[in-house]
């Protein structure tokens, strides 16, 4: 499997530090460091996920959202690539653009 | 599993007056009542072995009172909800006469008359919270009850170390044979010549924003002017087949599992016993099941998806502690029937009862553990609605409606800790000796701040919302995010606790 673009890790990078305030509590975060070793709990991984579908603008298809896809940064950012390429094969609005009042997103 | 003799292959009509989705006890009450008032040809569609349904699974207390927690008549609307059980209680005696000469076999649908409720120190604090709760409740009401000697209840001798603290009789409320009352229903419709169609609905057909029918599994379709969709918690997916433009507010299946097993040795029950609800599920309760068995429930925990599949520790946390709590000698009972059912549970914890945004459906669902025990007065309600009268209900219940607020954030924390620690003693969890529990409550709270902070909302969730938001990645997201549209918020409860004297014993 080829890696994830650049820009796709940085972003990621930069969600996961502000998320789980690594950066303030002194630690320097590298992409294939193992998060749940570095504190990581599974309620933080509910805002993890919310804080990277909102950027990114879509959302992880269910079979992803699992223990090793938040596992790193590198593991989400690949997660992020491959839940894009599957958004795109969907009839949902122009990204970014707001759902029609009332309606759905899709099924969840 | 299909019941003997009760093979219901029935030829799919073309089309009828009525389609009754949904054949647990809301829509067979509900077909039932629209045969009885001759409103048109009616239709069930349901798969007979019922696979995953609430009703199947159900112990069918006919309690309202047992089943009062703190939370209970904290709202306005959490007391009109109530009400529907309260006054769904008179509508049984009626029910069972009708159906008592189509009952399997000859035997009696009501298996007992009343219920004990036993307080004792296995949970926490929160049993002895509920059970002040339903004694104010009971004289709020004006109902009947008294406080017994927990020794003098028929087939009660839990093990020294469980045995209770303070228990309850309650001479109103009683408990049906489900089974056999879903049996009743279907043998009244099937002489009545009403179709059950042994399906599930793949579809619902509409057209130009009025409903036309439903599709079934095989591809057949059925045409009506009016759908009711009483599918339990597969009735939101359903109603997306109509509409995706519909949003409702979310449903999740509460699984539970519970067992029927036959008496060996040592005196029954005869009357259900039962501890308060506590510990995100609905206590554990025994109700006598008639020729010496007896139905042990239930367990409940939310899930993604509706599914049969307990998990071995459902079947080992409510057969242990009926061993331990209930009595003794339900070690050695024999099992007959494992059961799994999945209750509606909507997000608000309110049902969604009322006409959608498409001309002729109609949805009835979201009674959550109440459903069994309401279904003739809602059936009544129902019935009475789609014939254009009055409704009986409260119609803030509406299907489509803003997530109603029945709770302060505060309240919210507070209830989810409590019924952590009720799981917490009541699963023998340990902690460091010295940590005490107000060390134990505090970390709960810690933990349920935070996982509003992740969730981003401040929508007061029910403990049991909560706990599986806190560990289903699926489900915290479709809370999120449907919350997030919705503001994460309503305006303030409407009413504040403790109004007219609940949490207050009158006696």
């Amino acid at each position: 499997m080829s890696s994830p673009q650049q820009s796709i890790v940085d972003a990621v990078q930069e969600i996961v530090d502000r998320q789980l305030k690594l950066a303030e509590h002194g630690h320097e975060l590298r992409p294939d460091d193992d998060l749940w070793a570095l504190g990581m709990s599974s309620l933080n991984t509910v805002g993890l996920m919310l804080a990277i579908e909102d950027t990114f603008d879509f959302e992880f298809p269910d079979e992803l959202l699992s223990e090793s896809t938040f596992s790193s940064v590198n593991t989400i950012s690949t997660a992020v690539e491959r839940s894009q390429e599957a958004d795109h094969g969907k009839s949902r609005g122009t990204p970014g653009e707001p759902l029609p009042s009332g309606g759905l997103s899709r099924a969840s | 599993m299909s019941m003997p003799g009760a093979s219901l292959a029935t030829e799919a009509p073309k089309q009828a007056d009525v389609i009754v989705v949904g054949n647990g006890a809301l829509g067979l009450f509900l077909a039932d009542e629209l045969v009885e008032r001759h409103i048109g040809s009616v239709v069930v569609v349901g798969p007979n072995a019922r696979d995953g349904g609430a009703s199947r699974a159900a112990g069918a207390m006919l309690g309202c009172f047992g089943e009062v927690t703190a939370e209970t008549l904290r709202s306005d609307l959490g007391r009109a909800r109530f009400e529907i059980g309260v006054a769904a209680h008179d509508y049984w005696p009626a029910a069972l006469r009708r159906l008592g000469e189509h009952a399997p076999a000859a035997k009696p649908l009501q298996v007992a008359t009343d219920t004990d409720v036993v307080v004792n120190t296995v949970s926490a604090e929160l049993d002895s919270f509920n059970l002040h709760a339903m004694t104010a409740a009971l004289d709020l009401y004006n109902k009947p009850w008294t406080e017994i000697d927990p020794g003098e209840i028929a087939g009660y001798r839990p093990r020294p170390d469980c045995r209770a603290l303070r228990a309850i009789h309650l001479p109103g409320e009683g408990a049906v044979d489900a089974r056999g009352v879903l049996r009743a229903l279907e043998t009244r419709l099937r002489l009545a010549g009403t179709p059950i169609l042994d399906h599930t609905v793949r579809g619902l057909m509409t057209s130009n924003g009025v409903a036309t029918g439903v599709e079934l599994d095989d591809g057949t379709r059925v045409e009506a002017g009016v759908i009711v969709v009483a599918a339990g918690a597969r009735s939101e997916e359903l109603v997306r087949t109509a509409s995706e433009q519909i949003e409702l507010i979310p449903t999740f299946p509460g699984l539970g599992f519970a067992v029927i097993a036959r008496r060996l040795a040592g005196p029954p029950f005869r009357s259900v016993v039962r501890t308060p609800n506590r510990g995100f599920a609905c206590g554990l309760h025994v109700v006598p099941a008639g020729d010496g068995r007896e139905y042990l429930g239930a367990t409940n925990r939310l899930v993604d998806q509706a599914t049969s599949a307990a998990w071995l520790g459902d079947v080992r946390y409510l057969t242990q502690y009926a061993m331990q709590q209930l009595d003794e000698e339900i070690a050695r009972h024999h099992v007959e029937q494992f059961l799994s059912g999945n209750r509606p549970v909507t997000l608000d914890g309110f049902p969604l009862i009322g006409w959608l945004p498409i001309s002729g459906l109609y949805l009835m669902t979201g009674t959550y553990r109440d459903g069994f025990h309401c279904a003739p007065l809602l059936a009544t309600h129902v019935a009475n609605e789609l014939q254009g009268k009055p409704g009986m209900i409260d119609p803030r219940f509406k299907p489509v409606r803003e997530p109603i607020v029945a709770r302060t954030m505060e309240q919210s924390i507070d209830d989810y800790v409590q019924h952590n620690l009720a799981a917490w003693f009541e699963t023998s969890a340990e902690a460091a000796p010295q940590m005490t529990t107000t060390q134990l409550a505090n970390y709960y709270r810690v933990l349920v701040a935070q996982l509003y902070d992740e969730l981003g909302i401040d929508y007061p969730l029910a403990p049991d919302v909560l706990w599986y938001a806190a560990g289903h990645m699926i489900g915290a997201r479709r809370i999120a995010r449907y919350l997030r549209r919705h503001n994460g918020k309503s305006p303030e409860p409407a009413q504040a606790a403790a109004s007219a004297g609940i949490g207050v014993a009158q006696r």
